[in-house]
């Protein structure tokens, strides 16, 4: 008998199948109060809000670990930002030959006229021709690098390295040649 | 069938760390035992201040070689340090950390021959507290890529086993070995930027190892759930991943292949062993029937 009584315990809490019998329960809590009872309230359950990765953070101010300032440098990823950078100078450079030959009263050849004018060295005419060619050589080297990726050849780390320097190598022989000109 | 000892060298290459170039051409010079440790330091939230670096001294011949060694070590004189550890060789993923700039895991990454070594939590990760950072997002997109095994005609998995060839099951040396440490994850700036739509690279690759399972009837659906502009994507091949993974694993080769998978250009090959071929026609698994060896 006691063994039962024990067993009806440890199946359902006492007070659980106190709390079917409300009038019965409002006694129970005076009983409670009074004998400095620990107070059990029963609530329905509610599954946790899913919360945005982001905003459960925000709201929790965790900081966010350094990134960008810490990580270190290595070739792919240098080489992978420069590609980004490449290629947002040559979008300027198209958009500004396209707008400006939209808003300038002026023919291409008469800016042109007006850089030969400066009477600048050759050498200086040579480099600045470098810088601007820079981009273009840069972008279109390393441009075939990815394509050559897309067919999921080459990238194996020791080729991705490998075929990095000598994307470089083109890069430059592109921009000289173009500088040439 | 390849030989035996080929196929043991494919597994054992992948065993190895992949090091830039750079670290492997310079010459060992002896540097003093007594070492600068720096290391990323937060109380919590409910400490109130600001994450700061704290310089501890330590003798590293007192200690093993691991960083995860000189790491135990430190937290017996200061027993606030927090990290993250679990079975020290490894094979759990645990124990991620930023090293000198570069993500590895502690318990199987050499203290390296520096005076000042700095060790930082995961990039771009919540810091909970000093070097745990709350990891829920890598795993839910983890979880998002249904990382189980799918079959469609199959009553019920597990009454006899699937049949693979050995060429097949080669696919996937290079993939099943990732122990989701997040190093890869956490060293691309892709993820940085877009991490609660792009997977990143360790996600990729087990979607990519169960691609390309021959067991799993899926396909069609799995790379169909990745084709959008940033779940696969929004990798740019920078490959910071390939360079991070402390299991030498390569990310960038299976997200790759993954991309050509989803776009088309490529077909899963068909399995060269019929995986049901184990099923006996008719029987439900009594055990009577079935053969044992094939």
């Amino acid at each position: 008998m006691a063994l039962f009584s024990c067993t009806r315990l440890g199946s359902r809490s006492v007070l659980a199948s106190l709390s079917r019998f409300p009038a019965r329960l409002n006694s129970v809590n005076y009983a409670q109060a009074a004998s400095n009872a620990p107070k059990i309230t029963f609530v329905k359950f509610e599954p946790p809000k899913e919360e945005h990765h982001d905003v459960r953070n925000a709201k929790l101010n965790r900081p966010l670990s350094p990134h960008l300032t810490i990580y270190s440098f290595q070739l792919t990823a240098v080489l992978s930002i420069t590609h980004r950078a490449t290629g947002m100078m040559l979008t300027t450079y198209a958009s500004a030959l396209g707008i400006g030959a939209l808003v300038s009263q002026n023919d291409i050849s008469h800016y042109i006229t007006m850089i030969e004018g400066l009477n600048l060295s050759p050498a200086t005419l040579f480099l600045a021709k470098v810088i601007i060619a820079a981009p273009l050589g840069y972008h279109f080297a390393n441009g075939i690098r990815h394509l050559y990726w897309d067919t999921a050849k080459g990238l194996s780390i020791k080729e991705v390295y490998s075929t990095g320097y000598a994307m470089l190598g083109a890069a430059a022989a592109i921009t000289l040649f173009l500088a040439a000109l | 069938m390849p030989k035996l000892s080929e196929r043991f060298h494919k597994i054992i290459r992948f065993s190895f760390r992949n090091y830039s170039s750079k670290t492997e051409t310079k010459p060992k010079k002896d540097v003093d035992p007594c070492r600068t440790f720096k290391i990323y330091r937060f109380g919590g939230i409910l400490s109130k201040e600001q994450p700061k670096i704290q310089s501890y001294e330590l003798d590293v011949s007192t200690c093993g070689k691991m960083v995860l060694d000189a790491l135990i070590k430190i937290k017996d004189k200061d027993p606030t340090l927090t990290f993250r550890r679990s079975c020290r060789e490894g094979i759990c993923g645990s124990c991620a950390i930023n090293l000198q700039g570069m993500n590895c895991l502690s318990c199987i990454t050499e203290i390296p021959p520096a005076k000042t070594i700095t060790i930082l939590p995961l990039p771009h990760m919540y810091v909970i507290r000093d070097l745990v950072v709350d990891m829920t997002h890598f795993f839910n997109g983890y979880d998002s890529i249904r990382p189980y095994l799918v079959r469609k005609n199959d009553g019920a998995i597990g009454k006899t086993q699937l049949a693979q060839s050995i060429k097949d099951n080669e696919k996937m040396v290079g993939l099943y070995e990732c122990v989701l440490c997040s190093c890869c994850s956490t060293s691309c700036p892709s993820y940085w930027w877009n991490g609660r739509r792009f997977l990143g690279p360790a996600t990729l690759l087990h979607a990519y190892r169960w691609v390309i399972d021959s067991r799993d009837d899926d396909t069609e659906q799995r790379l169909y759930e990745l084709r959008d502009s940033f779940k696969a994507f929004k990798c740019h091949t920078i490959m910071n991943c390939s360079l991070a993974c402390p299991k030498g694993l390569h990310p960038a080769k299976a997200i790759m292949n993954l991309k050509r998978l989803i776009s088309g250009l490529d077909k899963k090959p068909v399995p060269e062993i019929d995986p049901g071929k184990f099923k006996s026609g008719g029987d439900s698994g009594s055990g009577k029937n079935k053969k044992c060896c094939p």
